[in-house]
């Protein structure tokens, strides 16, 4: 089918590409299916597009490309919920935010976005217990400090 | 907003599969206890305010692929990592 991305203009997709977020996103309740788009496979960056409303559409990235120590466990009822059978089943990604300019751009580490590709469900997953930040800088012109200590969550 | 209280150890229904039990008190801070189904997330509001705007803020945002190129700079872009 053809879908409409305010992003990528009208996109060709298998339906069965469509990926079940049940809780949506949070800011964006309603909408629970998403498609992921990849603009260039050798790029640790894919696009996040709605079907249900086509001006919804995040950038993610590998965010263990640009912090590699990212640590990050799944509460059991998260690896649950999802369905998650094995390490082979998860993808993680973290939502990229750009303001000014590309030097300027954060993801964010203390809520990644986990699938299970497999099952071809997802959900944004806070880690409550960690101090990770909804703004880790990318560049890697700019110096990164301690990942741990820039976390603006509780 | 509706509001009650609860002694420590008393609870409050949300719906019919949400508990919160007051669990008690220490100075300020009331220790609360939330038993709900595992597709409910339960979060401290400011942490949930957090990660909403940021999402908001992210929203359609469209990056030329020169400029994802530029932020891998010095970074391997090894996406074997999610594979």
């Amino acid at each position: 089918m053809i879908i409409q991305s305010s992003v990528l203009g009208a996109v060709e997709i298998e339906t069965d590409k469509a990926v079940k977020f049940t809780q949506g996103m949070p800011g964006f309740e309603d909408t629970t299916s998403f498609v992921l788009l990849q603009p260039d496979p050798s790029l640790p960056f894919t696009y996040m597009q709605s079907l249900d409303r086509s001006e919804v559409v995040f950038l993610l990235t590998d965010p263990f490309v640009f912090a590699p120590e990212y640590d990050l466990r799944l509460s059991e009822d998260a690896v649950e919920e999802l369905q998650i059978q094995g390490e082979q089943d998860v993808q993680v990604w973290s939502v990229v935010t750009l303001k000014d300019s590309i030097e300027t751009a954060t993801m964010n580490l203390l809520a990644p976005v986990v699938i299970n590709v497999r099952e071809k469900l997802g959900r944004q997953i806070v880690l409550t217990n960690s101090s990770y930040s909804t703004r880790q800088l990318l560049s890697s012109s700019a110096p990164q400090g301690d990942m741990k200590s820039t976390g603006d969550g509780a | 907003m509706l509001v009650l209280s609860r002694k420590k150890g008393e609870s409050i229904m949300i719906g019919h599969d949400i508990e919160l039990v007051v669990l008690g008190t220490e100075g300020d801070t009331v220790r609360l206890g939330i038993r709900a189904p595992r597709s409910v997330a339960v979060n401290r509001k400011e942490i949930y305010d957090a990660i909403q705007e940021s999402n908001r803020e992210a929203v359609n945002v469209q990056v030329p692929l020169a400029d994802l190129r530029k932020l891998l700079g010095g970074h391997s872009g090894d996406k074997e990592s999610n594979q």
